[in-house]
């Protein structure tokens, strides 16, 4: 039972540092139909930009707030060069933000070096204490937290603001909010760089989460972050987060009680939620205009 | 200046399609003018071209004296000019509410009391507030349009076929509204329903394949039958 408490948590974990990279990827596709293969890139970004802000300022809070920071800013350039050029074009968009991931992972390599980097949990957030027999590592814990607060604040700001509730409009219908007077485009800007300072967030979030990472990291994680979005459906933010969670215990368990299927267990998780539900998850079938 | 809206030989392509080939006619201020001509003929890419959703490759478009052709379509919009667009453009995912609180440019006393008058014209969307625009029925959907349009101070509505899909008493208050709004707000109003439009509209503008071939008063119209069974296929 103890086993069983740890591979839980240590799957919410991981869970929410792919909620953090998926919400982003979910918005910018769900609003702008934009596939961005770029977002990984991000990710790692936030996680070298951030431990090193960190291990610069002996402050964590300090290292986060960069990782984050170095997320807007790579997604407000990224929007600006990039991404306009190629609005409604999804083949250019995979080629172009396939070569940005490219090009950041390579950057990386040239400002932080090809080493490995290492990451460790400030002092406040190391160690563990124990709960009966389940052995609660601190650290683990924290994300989690981390993770249900943005999800909370998300929620909150799609659901309960007006700048949402242009969100939600211009995911049905762009088009439409144009008509009503309101710049589309602003509203595109804002939730890039949005969704890129949530990934950079996540990325520094993750450092000590792993101890040990490469810009390789980008990618492993952007896939989860994919099959999360399949899963989950475009239309929700919980849906996102519940896909998310899904896909973290899924990968705990399977590790641990039937390593053979690791490699699988995305793939599989993908197929029968695709079978039982097309739309996803949380998904919902539109009812026609 | 006594025209809020001047189109001067506008043209307008859809991808390589030759849709407006000379659209040319003005509307005067505080009348509604209908927008008349048969299926295709190009009424629906005309408010299309100028609300700036469409492009014209040629040709000029004053809104208030004011060249507007080849802006945004959001700017457009704030200038006062509110859209029903054909399909109605309502977002099945959000509320009633939420699409009368979107529509909203201001959260002032006069907006308010304008909400307050829509309702009351349309009451089926008071009952509807917290319902999901993909589970309104087609009438509840045409007035939530025609709502969001009348909910602020506009000085110009573009309104594509109104009267589709409403209820005969729907159509009554449709009209009563626009006669209404006469005088404060000036009305461009695309319809099939020829008999509707007589009801409402003092002048009249008719395009046949993409080009404006009349324009004069509803009372001129009503009496020339030649030209009714020329454009517009009513004996
Ligand atoms: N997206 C489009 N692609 C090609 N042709 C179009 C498109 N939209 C409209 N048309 C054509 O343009 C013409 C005018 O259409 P429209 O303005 O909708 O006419 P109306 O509103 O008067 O019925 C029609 O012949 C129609 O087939
Ligand atoms: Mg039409």
């Amino acid at each position: 039972m103890d086993l069983w408490w740890s591979l839980t948590i240590n799957g919410l974990a991981t869970g929410f540092l792919i909620f953090l990279l998926a919400a982003g990827l979910s918005l910018i596709f769900g609003l702008m139909g934009v596939l961005n293969f770029a977002h990984g890139g991000v990710f790692a970004w936030g996680a070298y930009a951030g431990i090193w802000a960190y291990a610069a300022s002996g402050n964590f809070a300090i290292g986060v707030a960069c990782g984050a920071l170095a997320g807007a800013v790579l997604g407000f350039i990224l929007e600006k060069t990039m991404i306009t050029p190629v609005y409604g074009n999804h083949l250019q968009q995979i080629l172009i933000t396939l070569g940005v991931m490219i090009v950041l992972g390579e950057l990386i390599k040239t400002v932080f070096g090809a080493n490995p980097q290492g990451a460790q949990p400030p002092r406040w957030l190391a160690g563990s204490f124990t709960v009966g027999d389940v052995v609660m590592i601190k650290y683990r814990l924290f994300v989690i937290a981390a993770g249900a607060l943005v999800l909370a604040l998300l929620y909150m700001l799609i659901h309960r603001t007006k700048f949402g509730l242009l969100v939600r409009a211009g995911v049905a219908n762009r088009e439409m909010v144009e008509i009503l007077g309101y710049d589309i485009r602003n509203v595109f800007l804002f939730v890039f760089v949005l969704g890129s300072a949530l990934a950079g967030l996540g990325g520094v979030l993750m450092g000590p989460y792993v101890g040990v990472f490469t810009p390789a990291i980008g990618m492993e994680y952007q896939l989860l972050a994919f099959v999360v979005v399949v899963i989950g459906g475009m239309e929700s933010i919980l849906g996102t987060a519940a896909a998310a969670l899904l896909v973290g215990l899924a990968n705990a368990y399977v590790a641990y009680y039937v390593p053979p299927l690791t490699a699988a267990v995305n793939m599989l998780l993908m197929i029968s939620v695709l079978a039982l539900r097309p739309e996803g998850l949380f998904g919902v079938n539109r009812g026609e205009n | 200046m006594s025209e809020l809206l001047r189109l001067e030989a506008v043209q307008t392509y859809i991808g390589q399609f030759h849709i407006l080939k000379g659209v040319t006619f003005e509307v005067p201020r505080g009348t509604v003018t209908a927008l008349l001509g048969r299926n295709g003929a190009g009424k629906t890419t005309t408010l299309r071209t100028v609300m700036g959703l469409l492009r014209p490759s040629a040709g000029r478009i004053w809104f208030n004296g004011t060249e507007i052709h080849g802006r945004p379509t959001h700017v457009i919009s704030r200038l006062g000019i509110g859209y029903v667009p054909e399909d109605m453009g309502i977002f099945p995912n959000l509320t009633v509410a939420e699409h009368m609180q979107l529509a909203m440019h201001a959260e002032d006393a006069m907006t308010r009391e304008r909400l307050a008058w829509v309702l009351d014209l349309f009451s089926d969307l008071k009952k509807a507030w917290r319902k999901p625009g993909g589970t309104l029925s087609g009438g509840q959907k045409q007035m939530l349009a025609i709502a969001r349009a009348y909910v602020n101070r506009n000085a110009l509505l573009l309104i594509d076929e109104p009267s589709k899909g409403l209820a005969p008493v729907m159509v009554a208050a449709l009209i009563d509204s626009l006669n209404a709004l006469k005088g404060e707000t000036t009305v461009l109003l695309v319809e099939q329903n020829v008999i509707m439009a007589a009801q409402v509209a003092s002048h009249v503008v008719i395009i046949d394949d993409g080009r404006t071939v009349h324009h004069g008063t509803m009372a001129e119209l009503a009496q020339d039958e030649a030209l009714k069974r020329r454009y517009l296929g009513i004996a």
